[in-house]
Protein backbone atom coordinates (compact mmCIF):
# COMPACT_ATOMS: atom_id res chain seq x y z
CA UNK A 1 0.00 0.00 0.00
CA UNK A 2 1.14 3.28 -0.95
CA UNK A 3 2.11 6.17 1.62
CA UNK A 4 -1.18 8.23 0.22
CA UNK A 5 -3.23 5.68 0.65
CA UNK A 6 -2.07 5.13 4.24
CA UNK A 7 -2.80 8.36 4.61
CA UNK A 8 -6.04 7.99 3.06
CA UNK A 9 -7.21 5.48 4.86
CA UNK A 10 -6.21 6.64 7.99
CA UNK A 11 -8.02 10.06 7.84
CA UNK A 12 -11.08 7.61 6.72
CA UNK A 13 -10.99 5.63 9.52
CA UNK A 14 -10.05 9.03 12.15
CA UNK A 15 -13.37 10.88 10.25
CA UNK A 16 -15.54 7.57 11.15
CA UNK A 17 -14.65 7.27 14.38
CA UNK A 18 -14.97 11.60 14.97
CA UNK A 19 -18.09 10.75 13.81
CA UNK A 20 -19.19 7.44 16.20
CA UNK A 21 -18.05 9.06 18.85
CA UNK A 22 -20.26 11.86 18.58
CA UNK A 23 -23.51 10.03 17.94
CA UNK A 24 -25.98 10.17 20.82
CA UNK A 25 -27.29 7.19 22.90
CA UNK A 26 -30.16 6.85 20.19
CA UNK A 27 -28.40 7.72 17.26
CA UNK A 28 -30.08 10.73 16.86
CA UNK A 29 -28.86 14.30 15.75
CA UNK A 30 -26.35 15.53 19.02
CA UNK A 31 -27.70 18.54 21.06
CA UNK A 32 -25.50 20.68 22.53
CA UNK A 33 -25.94 20.72 26.43
CA UNK A 34 -24.96 23.93 28.74
CA UNK A 35 -25.58 25.51 32.13
CA UNK A 36 -23.99 29.06 30.41
CA UNK A 37 -26.95 29.97 28.97
CA UNK A 38 -25.99 33.36 27.53
CA UNK A 39 -23.48 31.36 25.66
CA UNK A 40 -26.06 29.00 24.20
CA UNK A 41 -28.69 31.89 23.66
CA UNK A 42 -26.48 34.19 21.52
CA UNK A 43 -25.39 31.73 19.67
CA UNK A 44 -28.74 30.20 19.06
CA UNK A 45 -30.20 33.68 18.44
CA UNK A 46 -30.71 33.83 14.69
CA UNK A 47 -30.30 37.89 13.50
CA UNK A 48 -33.13 40.52 12.25
CA UNK A 49 -33.23 43.93 10.93
CA UNK A 50 -35.71 46.08 10.35
CA UNK A 51 -36.85 44.15 7.11
CA UNK A 52 -39.02 42.27 9.48
CA UNK A 53 -41.75 44.67 9.72
CA UNK A 54 -42.15 45.12 5.86
CA UNK A 55 -45.71 43.12 6.37
CA UNK A 56 -48.75 43.86 5.00
CA UNK A 57 -51.12 45.53 8.29
CA UNK A 58 -53.25 42.90 7.52
CA UNK A 59 -54.49 39.57 5.15
CA UNK A 60 -57.75 39.01 5.79
CA UNK A 61 -59.05 35.57 4.60
CA UNK A 62 -62.00 34.42 7.08
CA UNK A 63 -64.35 36.85 5.45
CA UNK A 64 -64.39 34.73 1.95
CA UNK A 65 -65.23 31.13 3.55
CA UNK A 66 -68.71 29.76 4.62
CA UNK A 67 -69.88 26.36 5.20
CA UNK A 68 -70.31 25.78 1.62
CA UNK A 69 -67.15 26.31 0.73
CA UNK A 70 -65.94 23.90 3.55
CA UNK A 71 -68.40 21.43 1.97
CA UNK A 72 -67.15 22.07 -2.20
CA UNK A 73 -63.84 21.67 -0.47
CA UNK A 74 -63.73 18.52 1.07
CA UNK A 75 -66.82 17.63 -1.56
CA UNK A 76 -69.15 15.96 0.39
CA UNK A 77 -72.36 16.16 -1.30
CA UNK A 78 -74.56 15.96 2.19
CA UNK A 79 -72.56 18.96 3.34
CA UNK A 80 -73.18 20.81 -0.57
CA UNK A 81 -77.15 20.38 0.16
CA UNK A 82 -77.54 21.61 3.40
CA UNK A 83 -78.31 25.27 3.35
CA UNK A 84 -76.55 27.52 5.27
CA UNK A 85 -77.28 31.06 4.81
CA UNK A 86 -74.99 32.34 7.27
CA UNK A 87 -71.66 32.36 6.96
CA UNK A 88 -70.40 30.86 9.93
CA UNK A 89 -71.46 28.16 12.33
CA UNK A 90 -71.61 24.65 12.42
CA UNK A 91 -73.28 21.43 11.19
CA UNK A 92 -73.23 18.07 13.44
CA UNK A 93 -75.19 14.73 11.83
CA UNK A 94 -74.76 11.21 13.25
CA UNK A 95 -71.43 10.67 10.89
CA UNK A 96 -69.77 14.56 10.33
CA UNK A 97 -69.37 17.56 12.09
CA UNK A 98 -68.44 20.71 10.68
CA UNK A 99 -67.43 23.99 12.83
CA UNK A 100 -66.08 27.40 11.45
CA UNK A 101 -64.99 30.21 13.61
CA UNK A 102 -63.76 33.12 11.54
CA UNK A 103 -63.19 35.34 14.50
CA UNK A 104 -59.94 32.94 15.07
CA UNK A 105 -59.52 31.45 11.80
CA UNK A 106 -60.49 28.28 12.91
CA UNK A 107 -62.28 25.48 10.74
CA UNK A 108 -62.44 21.63 11.75
CA UNK A 109 -64.01 19.34 9.51
CA UNK A 110 -64.99 15.27 10.73
CA UNK A 111 -66.49 12.76 8.50
CA UNK A 112 -66.68 8.77 9.99
CA UNK A 113 -68.14 7.45 6.51
CA UNK A 114 -64.33 8.31 5.44
CA UNK A 115 -62.55 6.95 8.25
CA UNK A 116 -60.13 3.71 7.57
CA UNK A 117 -62.04 0.36 8.52
CA UNK A 118 -59.39 -2.72 8.67
CA UNK A 119 -62.36 -5.37 7.16
CA UNK A 120 -62.89 -3.29 4.08
CA UNK A 121 -60.80 0.20 3.65
CA UNK A 122 -57.82 -0.49 0.88
CA UNK A 123 -54.22 -0.87 2.65
CA UNK A 124 -52.55 1.23 -0.09
CA UNK A 125 -51.98 5.21 1.13
CA UNK A 126 -52.66 7.71 -2.22
CA UNK A 127 -49.43 8.53 -3.41
CA UNK A 128 -47.74 11.35 -1.71
CA UNK A 129 -48.23 14.36 -4.21
CA UNK A 130 -51.46 13.48 -4.97
CA UNK A 131 -52.59 13.82 -1.22
CA UNK A 132 -50.76 17.11 -1.03
CA UNK A 133 -52.22 18.28 -4.10
CA UNK A 134 -55.81 17.48 -2.81
CA UNK A 135 -55.46 19.14 0.52
CA UNK A 136 -53.91 21.99 -0.79
CA UNK A 137 -56.82 22.52 -3.24
CA UNK A 138 -59.13 22.11 -0.43
CA UNK A 139 -57.41 24.80 1.37
CA UNK A 140 -57.73 27.65 -1.37
CA UNK A 141 -60.88 26.71 -1.93
CA UNK A 142 -61.93 27.44 1.93
CA UNK A 143 -60.57 30.45 1.01
CA UNK A 144 -56.86 30.65 2.43
CA UNK A 145 -54.34 32.20 0.69
CA UNK A 146 -51.86 30.13 -1.05
CA UNK A 147 -49.07 32.69 -0.54
CA UNK A 148 -48.74 31.58 2.85
CA UNK A 149 -48.45 28.05 2.26
CA UNK A 150 -45.38 26.80 3.29
CA UNK A 151 -43.93 23.35 1.13
CA UNK A 152 -46.70 20.96 2.20
CA UNK A 153 -45.35 17.61 4.47
CA UNK A 154 -47.04 14.79 3.68
CA UNK A 155 -46.71 12.30 6.27
CA UNK A 156 -48.14 8.22 7.00
CA UNK A 157 -50.87 7.42 9.43
CA UNK A 158 -49.85 3.56 10.42
CA UNK A 159 -51.27 0.82 12.83
CA UNK A 160 -49.28 -1.86 14.17
CA UNK A 161 -50.17 -4.78 16.52
CA UNK A 162 -49.27 -7.83 17.91
CA UNK A 163 -50.54 -10.79 19.70
CA UNK A 164 -49.80 -10.95 23.46
CA UNK A 165 -50.00 -14.55 23.64
CA UNK A 166 -47.01 -15.77 20.86
CA UNK A 167 -45.76 -12.16 21.14
CA UNK A 168 -45.85 -12.13 17.31
CA UNK A 169 -45.59 -8.31 15.52
CA UNK A 170 -47.95 -7.92 12.58
CA UNK A 171 -46.79 -5.49 9.49
CA UNK A 172 -47.87 -2.33 9.55
CA UNK A 173 -50.94 -1.07 8.05
CA UNK A 174 -51.39 2.13 5.88
CA UNK A 175 -54.13 3.99 7.54
CA UNK A 176 -54.06 7.47 5.57
CA UNK A 177 -51.71 10.36 4.47
CA UNK A 178 -51.69 13.31 6.68
CA UNK A 179 -51.23 16.38 5.07
CA UNK A 180 -49.53 19.48 7.03
CA UNK A 181 -48.99 23.31 5.63
CA UNK A 182 -47.62 25.83 7.53
CA UNK A 183 -48.11 29.37 7.08
CA UNK A 184 -44.96 31.73 6.56
CA UNK A 185 -45.44 35.18 5.33
CA UNK A 186 -42.10 37.20 4.54
CA UNK A 187 -40.37 34.23 4.27
CA UNK A 188 -40.72 33.80 7.89
CA UNK A 189 -43.21 31.20 9.97
CA UNK A 190 -46.35 32.24 12.01
CA UNK A 191 -46.20 30.57 14.79
CA UNK A 192 -49.69 29.05 15.93
CA UNK A 193 -50.53 28.72 12.70
CA UNK A 194 -51.54 25.49 10.73
CA UNK A 195 -53.85 23.75 8.42
CA UNK A 196 -54.02 19.13 8.38
CA UNK A 197 -56.18 17.44 6.14
CA UNK A 198 -56.46 13.28 6.28
CA UNK A 199 -56.50 11.69 2.95
CA UNK A 200 -57.93 8.20 2.99
CA UNK A 201 -56.70 5.53 1.40
CA UNK A 202 -59.61 5.79 -0.86
CA UNK A 203 -59.13 9.37 -1.76
CA UNK A 204 -61.65 11.22 0.15
CA UNK A 205 -60.41 13.90 2.70
CA UNK A 206 -61.57 12.55 6.08
CA UNK A 207 -60.67 15.17 8.67
CA UNK A 208 -59.84 18.71 7.80
CA UNK A 209 -58.16 21.33 10.46
CA UNK A 210 -57.27 24.65 9.95
CA UNK A 211 -55.84 27.25 12.27
CA UNK A 212 -55.46 30.16 10.26
CA UNK A 213 -56.18 33.28 11.95
CA UNK A 214 -56.32 36.42 9.66
CA UNK A 215 -52.79 38.21 9.71
CA UNK A 216 -53.17 41.78 11.31
CA UNK A 217 -50.25 43.18 12.24
CA UNK A 218 -49.16 45.69 14.94
CA UNK A 219 -46.99 47.91 13.74
CA UNK A 220 -44.03 48.53 16.17
CA UNK A 221 -42.44 51.74 17.63
CA UNK A 222 -38.95 50.06 17.91
CA UNK A 223 -37.11 46.84 17.41
CA UNK A 224 -35.44 45.57 20.65
CA UNK A 225 -32.09 45.27 20.91
CA UNK A 226 -30.40 42.00 20.56
CA UNK A 227 -28.50 41.98 24.04
CA UNK A 228 -32.56 43.01 25.65
CA UNK A 229 -33.52 39.56 23.88
CA UNK A 230 -31.01 37.93 25.52
CA UNK A 231 -31.07 39.10 28.62
CA UNK A 232 -34.74 38.15 28.32
CA UNK A 233 -34.37 34.95 27.50
CA UNK A 234 -31.17 33.26 29.42
CA UNK A 235 -34.04 34.84 32.54
CA UNK A 236 -36.53 33.07 30.84
CA UNK A 237 -34.67 29.69 30.82
CA UNK A 238 -33.02 30.08 34.19
CA UNK A 239 -36.10 30.57 35.98
CA UNK A 240 -37.29 27.35 35.06
CA UNK A 241 -34.22 24.73 34.93
CA UNK A 242 -31.78 27.04 37.39
CA UNK A 243 -28.59 26.11 35.84
CA UNK A 244 -29.12 22.70 34.99
CA UNK A 245 -27.42 21.93 31.47
CA UNK A 246 -29.82 22.62 28.56
CA UNK A 247 -29.46 22.30 24.66
CA UNK A 248 -31.50 25.91 23.07
CA UNK A 249 -32.98 26.59 19.85
CA UNK A 250 -34.23 29.53 18.92
CA UNK A 251 -36.29 30.51 15.47
CA UNK A 252 -37.21 33.29 14.33
CA UNK A 253 -40.75 34.28 13.02
CA UNK A 254 -44.11 36.03 14.07
CA UNK A 255 -45.73 35.34 17.07
CA UNK A 256 -49.29 36.53 18.90
CA UNK A 257 -49.23 39.45 20.24
CA UNK A 258 -49.48 38.50 24.83
CA UNK A 259 -50.75 41.93 24.77
CA UNK A 260 -53.96 41.70 22.62
CA UNK A 261 -57.01 40.02 22.91
CA UNK A 262 -57.21 39.94 19.88
CA UNK A 263 -55.08 37.80 17.43
CA UNK A 264 -52.36 40.59 16.47
CA UNK A 265 -49.24 39.32 15.31
CA UNK A 266 -45.69 41.15 16.38
CA UNK A 267 -42.05 40.18 15.39
CA UNK A 268 -40.71 37.57 17.74
CA UNK A 269 -38.69 34.55 18.72
CA UNK A 270 -39.56 30.76 19.89
CA UNK A 271 -37.15 29.67 22.35
CA UNK A 272 -36.61 25.44 22.51
CA UNK A 273 -35.61 24.50 25.59
CA UNK A 274 -34.61 21.04 26.19
CA UNK A 275 -33.06 19.98 29.84
CA UNK A 276 -32.76 16.13 30.30
CA UNK A 277 -36.48 16.10 31.03
CA UNK A 278 -39.70 17.48 29.26
CA UNK A 279 -38.71 20.08 26.95
CA UNK A 280 -40.61 23.45 26.82
CA UNK A 281 -41.09 25.95 24.32
CA UNK A 282 -42.12 29.67 24.65
CA UNK A 283 -41.61 32.82 22.85
CA UNK A 284 -40.05 36.44 23.46
CA UNK A 285 -41.40 39.39 21.29
CA UNK A 286 -38.86 41.00 19.30
CA UNK A 287 -40.53 44.12 19.84
CA UNK A 288 -42.02 47.11 21.77
CA UNK B 1 -102.94 16.84 53.53
CA UNK B 2 -103.44 14.91 51.15
CA UNK B 3 -101.57 16.83 48.45
CA UNK B 4 -98.64 17.09 51.24
CA UNK B 5 -98.63 13.17 51.47
CA UNK B 6 -98.28 13.10 47.92
CA UNK B 7 -95.11 15.09 47.64
CA UNK B 8 -93.40 13.82 50.97
CA UNK B 9 -93.34 10.53 48.33
CA UNK B 10 -92.61 11.85 45.28
CA UNK B 11 -89.20 12.88 46.92
CA UNK B 12 -87.85 9.51 47.05
CA UNK B 13 -88.09 9.08 43.71
CA UNK B 14 -87.01 12.22 42.72
CA UNK B 15 -83.75 11.52 44.37
CA UNK B 16 -83.24 7.74 43.09
CA UNK B 17 -84.02 9.58 39.61
CA UNK B 18 -81.03 11.75 40.31
CA UNK B 19 -78.71 9.30 41.77
CA UNK B 20 -79.38 6.89 38.71
CA UNK B 21 -78.89 10.17 36.19
CA UNK B 22 -75.95 11.03 38.24
CA UNK B 23 -74.69 7.15 37.48
CA UNK B 24 -74.94 7.50 34.10
CA UNK B 25 -72.68 9.94 33.84
CA UNK B 26 -69.08 9.50 32.65
CA UNK B 27 -66.44 10.98 35.02
CA UNK B 28 -63.29 12.26 34.40
CA UNK B 29 -60.46 13.34 36.29
CA UNK B 30 -57.03 15.57 35.79
CA UNK B 31 -53.68 14.30 38.18
CA UNK B 32 -50.71 16.02 37.65
CA UNK B 33 -47.59 18.32 39.05
CA UNK B 34 -46.03 21.53 37.58
CA UNK B 35 -44.14 21.90 41.15
CA UNK B 36 -41.78 19.69 42.47
CA UNK B 37 -41.32 21.26 45.98
CA UNK B 38 -43.00 18.26 48.19
CA UNK B 39 -39.85 16.01 48.69
CA UNK B 40 -39.71 14.55 45.03
CA UNK B 41 -37.11 16.32 42.73
CA UNK B 42 -37.50 17.12 39.52
CA UNK B 43 -37.75 20.46 37.19
CA UNK B 44 -40.81 22.68 37.99
CA UNK B 45 -42.50 23.76 34.65
CA UNK B 46 -45.61 26.10 35.56
CA UNK B 47 -47.31 26.38 32.36
CA UNK B 48 -47.77 22.07 32.21
CA UNK B 49 -51.22 22.33 34.07
CA UNK B 50 -52.74 24.81 31.83
CA UNK B 51 -52.58 22.14 28.93
CA UNK B 52 -53.91 19.53 31.23
CA UNK B 53 -56.77 21.81 32.44
CA UNK B 54 -57.64 22.38 29.02
CA UNK B 55 -58.54 18.95 28.40
CA UNK B 56 -60.57 18.47 31.53
CA UNK B 57 -62.33 21.74 30.87
CA UNK B 58 -63.54 20.48 27.47
CA UNK B 59 -63.98 17.31 27.77
CA UNK B 60 -67.01 18.30 31.03
CA UNK B 61 -67.94 21.10 28.55
CA UNK B 62 -71.48 20.44 29.14
CA UNK B 63 -72.38 21.89 25.15
CA UNK B 64 -71.19 18.38 24.11
CA UNK B 65 -73.82 15.45 24.05
CA UNK B 66 -72.55 12.99 26.04
CA UNK B 67 -69.87 15.60 28.24
CA UNK B 68 -68.43 14.12 31.25
CA UNK B 69 -68.93 15.63 34.61
CA UNK B 70 -66.00 17.36 36.82
CA UNK B 71 -64.76 14.38 39.61
CA UNK B 72 -62.00 16.25 40.70
CA UNK B 73 -58.46 17.99 39.27
CA UNK B 74 -55.30 17.79 41.37
CA UNK B 75 -52.43 19.51 40.57
CA UNK B 76 -49.13 19.46 42.99
CA UNK B 77 -50.55 18.92 46.56
CA UNK B 78 -50.81 15.22 47.60
CA UNK B 79 -49.79 13.59 44.04
CA UNK B 80 -48.28 9.83 45.41
CA UNK B 81 -47.34 6.91 43.60
CA UNK B 82 -50.41 5.22 45.26
CA UNK B 83 -53.01 6.74 43.75
CA UNK B 84 -51.53 4.88 39.94
CA UNK B 85 -50.91 1.67 41.01
CA UNK B 86 -53.26 -1.61 41.86
CA UNK B 87 -53.95 -3.11 45.43
CA UNK B 88 -53.69 -6.30 43.08
CA UNK B 89 -49.91 -5.90 41.62
CA UNK B 90 -49.02 -4.11 45.15
CA UNK B 91 -50.06 -4.42 48.42
CA UNK B 92 -50.34 -0.65 48.40
CA UNK B 93 -51.99 0.61 45.54
CA UNK B 94 -54.84 2.73 45.72
CA UNK B 95 -55.70 3.13 42.35
CA UNK B 96 -59.50 2.21 42.89
CA UNK B 97 -59.75 5.45 45.53
CA UNK B 98 -58.25 7.72 42.92
CA UNK B 99 -57.60 7.62 39.15
CA UNK B 100 -59.64 4.16 38.60
CA UNK B 101 -62.71 5.79 40.08
CA UNK B 102 -62.93 7.77 37.11
CA UNK B 103 -64.00 7.06 33.52
CA UNK B 104 -61.55 8.93 31.27
CA UNK B 105 -58.25 10.75 32.91
CA UNK B 106 -55.37 12.79 32.48
CA UNK B 107 -52.07 12.85 33.77
CA UNK B 108 -49.81 15.40 32.99
CA UNK B 109 -46.08 14.80 34.69
CA UNK B 110 -42.21 14.15 33.62
CA UNK B 111 -42.28 10.97 32.28
CA UNK B 112 -38.90 8.71 31.65
CA UNK B 113 -38.34 4.46 31.43
CA UNK B 114 -37.17 1.92 34.15
CA UNK B 115 -36.54 -1.62 32.91
CA UNK B 116 -38.66 -0.58 29.39
CA UNK B 117 -41.74 0.85 31.23
CA UNK B 118 -42.52 4.43 31.76
CA UNK B 119 -42.59 5.85 34.97
CA UNK B 120 -44.12 9.40 36.00
CA UNK B 121 -42.64 11.89 38.74
CA UNK B 122 -45.17 12.26 41.73
CA UNK B 123 -44.76 14.88 43.38
CA UNK B 124 -44.20 13.61 47.26
CA UNK B 125 -42.53 10.53 48.44
CA UNK B 126 -45.36 8.88 50.60
CA UNK B 127 -44.47 6.61 53.69
CA UNK B 128 -44.09 2.50 53.08
CA UNK B 129 -43.53 1.65 49.67
CA UNK B 130 -44.81 3.97 47.10
CA UNK B 131 -41.86 6.05 46.08
CA UNK B 132 -40.64 9.14 43.60
CA UNK B 133 -41.98 7.39 40.06
CA UNK B 134 -45.29 5.62 39.63
CA UNK B 135 -44.11 2.94 37.72
CA UNK B 136 -46.49 1.42 34.79
CA UNK B 137 -45.39 -2.12 36.02
CA UNK B 138 -47.39 -1.79 39.35
CA UNK B 139 -50.72 -0.64 37.40
CA UNK B 140 -53.89 -2.03 36.14
CA UNK B 141 -56.29 0.35 35.37
CA UNK B 142 -60.21 -0.46 34.32
CA UNK B 143 -61.14 -2.72 37.44
CA UNK B 144 -62.95 0.46 39.24
CA UNK B 145 -63.91 2.40 36.34
CA UNK B 146 -61.25 3.71 34.04
CA UNK B 147 -62.03 3.39 30.11
CA UNK B 148 -59.44 6.01 28.57
CA UNK B 149 -56.19 7.30 30.21
CA UNK B 150 -54.34 10.26 28.35
CA UNK B 151 -50.41 10.70 29.45
CA UNK B 152 -49.21 14.45 28.75
CA UNK B 153 -45.68 12.77 29.92
CA UNK B 154 -42.12 12.13 28.36
CA UNK B 155 -41.70 8.47 27.00
CA UNK B 156 -45.21 7.22 28.07
CA UNK B 157 -45.88 4.89 25.19
CA UNK B 158 -42.25 4.48 23.23
CA UNK B 159 -42.33 2.08 20.74
CA UNK B 160 -40.38 -0.71 22.88
CA UNK B 161 -43.13 -0.63 25.79
CA UNK B 162 -45.81 -1.81 23.02
CA UNK B 163 -46.04 -5.64 22.52
CA UNK B 164 -44.60 -6.77 25.94
CA UNK B 165 -45.57 -4.06 28.50
CA UNK B 166 -48.46 -1.65 28.27
CA UNK B 167 -51.25 -4.33 27.42
CA UNK B 168 -50.29 -5.98 31.28
CA UNK B 169 -51.86 -2.73 32.98
CA UNK B 170 -55.29 -3.57 30.66
CA UNK B 171 -57.97 -4.55 33.32
CA UNK B 172 -61.17 -3.12 31.92
CA UNK B 173 -59.06 0.11 30.45
CA UNK B 174 -60.08 0.06 26.71
CA UNK B 175 -56.90 2.58 25.58
CA UNK B 176 -53.92 4.74 26.66
CA UNK B 177 -52.81 7.77 24.80
CA UNK B 178 -49.27 9.24 25.62
CA UNK B 179 -46.04 10.04 23.54
CA UNK B 180 -42.94 7.85 21.60
CA UNK B 181 -40.35 9.92 23.51
CA UNK B 182 -40.45 13.21 24.27
CA UNK B 183 -43.05 15.36 24.41
CA UNK B 184 -43.00 19.41 25.16
CA UNK B 185 -44.95 21.64 27.53
CA UNK B 186 -45.69 25.12 25.41
CA UNK B 187 -48.81 27.76 26.31
CA UNK B 188 -49.57 27.85 22.63
CA UNK B 189 -50.42 23.52 22.94
CA UNK B 190 -53.06 24.61 25.63
CA UNK B 191 -55.47 24.93 22.41
CA UNK B 192 -54.41 21.02 20.90
CA UNK B 193 -55.15 19.69 24.13
CA UNK B 194 -59.10 21.49 24.50
CA UNK B 195 -59.57 20.75 21.01
CA UNK B 196 -58.17 17.18 21.40
CA UNK B 197 -61.19 16.58 23.25
CA UNK B 198 -63.79 18.32 21.48
CA UNK B 199 -62.79 16.33 18.71
CA UNK B 200 -63.09 12.92 20.58
CA UNK B 201 -66.95 13.79 20.80
CA UNK B 202 -66.84 13.83 17.17
CA UNK B 203 -64.27 11.56 16.04
CA UNK B 204 -62.55 8.31 17.25
CA UNK B 205 -60.17 9.21 20.45
CA UNK B 206 -56.91 8.27 18.17
CA UNK B 207 -57.73 10.47 15.89
CA UNK B 208 -58.15 13.31 17.53
CA UNK B 209 -54.93 12.28 19.82
CA UNK B 210 -52.97 12.82 16.67
CA UNK B 211 -54.30 15.21 15.11
CA UNK B 212 -53.72 17.13 17.60
CA UNK B 213 -50.62 16.71 18.78
CA UNK B 214 -48.35 15.46 16.27
CA UNK B 215 -46.55 18.48 15.83
CA UNK B 216 -43.27 18.02 13.23
CA UNK B 217 -40.29 19.93 14.14
CA UNK B 218 -41.44 21.35 17.36
CA UNK B 219 -38.70 22.20 19.05
CA UNK B 220 -37.17 22.80 15.55
CA UNK B 221 -35.07 19.53 15.59
CA UNK B 222 -37.26 17.25 16.95
CA UNK B 223 -41.10 15.95 16.26
CA UNK B 224 -43.84 15.55 19.21
CA UNK B 225 -44.94 12.11 18.52
CA UNK B 226 -48.64 10.97 20.17
CA UNK B 227 -49.28 7.33 20.04
CA UNK B 228 -52.81 5.74 20.50
CA UNK B 229 -52.94 2.59 22.32
CA UNK B 230 -55.70 -0.61 22.58
CA UNK B 231 -56.67 -3.74 23.35
CA UNK B 232 -58.85 -6.10 22.20
CA UNK B 233 -59.61 -10.23 22.56
CA UNK B 234 -58.32 -10.64 19.11
CA UNK B 235 -56.85 -8.28 16.05
CA UNK B 236 -60.75 -7.48 14.65
CA UNK B 237 -61.87 -6.41 18.35
CA UNK B 238 -58.88 -3.94 18.65
CA UNK B 239 -59.34 -2.03 15.58
CA UNK B 240 -62.47 -2.08 16.09
CA UNK B 241 -62.38 -0.60 19.53
CA UNK B 242 -59.31 2.25 18.77
CA UNK B 243 -61.48 2.85 15.16
CA UNK B 244 -65.05 3.76 16.37
CA UNK B 245 -64.19 4.69 19.98
CA UNK B 246 -65.26 7.97 21.23
CA UNK B 247 -66.20 10.16 24.49
CA UNK B 248 -69.85 8.99 23.37
CA UNK B 249 -69.04 5.81 22.13
CA UNK B 250 -67.81 3.80 24.54
CA UNK B 251 -67.86 -0.27 23.92
CA UNK B 252 -68.21 -2.95 26.55
CA UNK B 253 -64.73 -3.93 27.94
CA UNK B 254 -62.59 -6.21 26.33
CA UNK B 255 -63.98 -9.82 27.20
CA UNK B 256 -59.65 -10.52 27.07
CA UNK B 257 -56.55 -9.01 26.12
CA UNK B 258 -55.31 -11.22 23.62
CA UNK B 259 -54.18 -8.33 20.96
CA UNK B 260 -52.36 -5.28 21.27
CA UNK B 261 -52.63 -2.37 18.32
CA UNK B 262 -51.57 1.13 18.15
CA UNK B 263 -52.00 4.48 15.92
CA UNK B 264 -48.80 6.36 14.92
CA UNK B 265 -46.86 8.62 12.32
CA UNK B 266 -44.94 6.88 10.54
CA UNK B 267 -40.93 8.06 10.77
CA UNK B 268 -42.15 10.66 13.64
CA UNK B 269 -38.36 11.24 15.16
CA UNK B 270 -38.58 12.81 18.27
CA UNK B 271 -35.92 13.94 21.33
CA UNK B 272 -34.89 11.05 23.39
CA UNK B 273 -35.78 8.13 21.07
CA UNK B 274 -35.13 6.59 17.92
CA UNK B 275 -37.23 6.94 14.78
CA UNK B 276 -40.84 5.34 15.94
CA UNK B 277 -41.78 1.70 15.03
CA UNK B 278 -37.42 1.15 14.60
CA UNK B 279 -37.56 -1.03 18.45
CA UNK B 280 -40.72 -2.04 18.62
CA UNK B 281 -40.56 -4.91 21.69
Amino acid sequence: MSIKKKIFTFLLFLSLSVVLSNATAYGEEEHKMSSDYRSLVSQALPMWDEKILEVPASKIWTDKTSMQAVARAVKDEVLVNVEREKKTGEYKDKDRAVKIDQSQGHIRYLNNLREFRMESSPRTALDKPKAEGMITEALRTIGLPADEFQKPLVDTVVSQGGSTGDKKIDEKIYRERLVTVDRMINNLPVFGSMSRGSVSNKGEISRLLVKWPDFIFTKSKRLLERDTVIEEIVKRIDSQVKGQPVSVNIRLGYIQSPASERTVYIPGVVVSVLPSTTGFIFSVPLAE
Amino acid sequence: MELNKRFILLIPLVVLFGLILNGCVSKARLYGVTTWDGGCAATSLADWDDMGLAWYNEITNTSHAGAYSKDGQSTNGNIVDSMFTDAGVVAWGNDHNNIDLAHAAMMFMHGSENSDRWQGSVRVDEAGAGDCQTWQGDMRFGNTSLRFLHLSSCNSLDDNQWADRWWGSFSGLHQVDGFHGFMWIWSELNDNYRDFADDAFSTTIGNAWLDNLYYADISGTDDQCPVAYAVGSNSDDTWNRIGTERYNNVLSNPASVGYWGTIYIENCDPANENVIGADIN
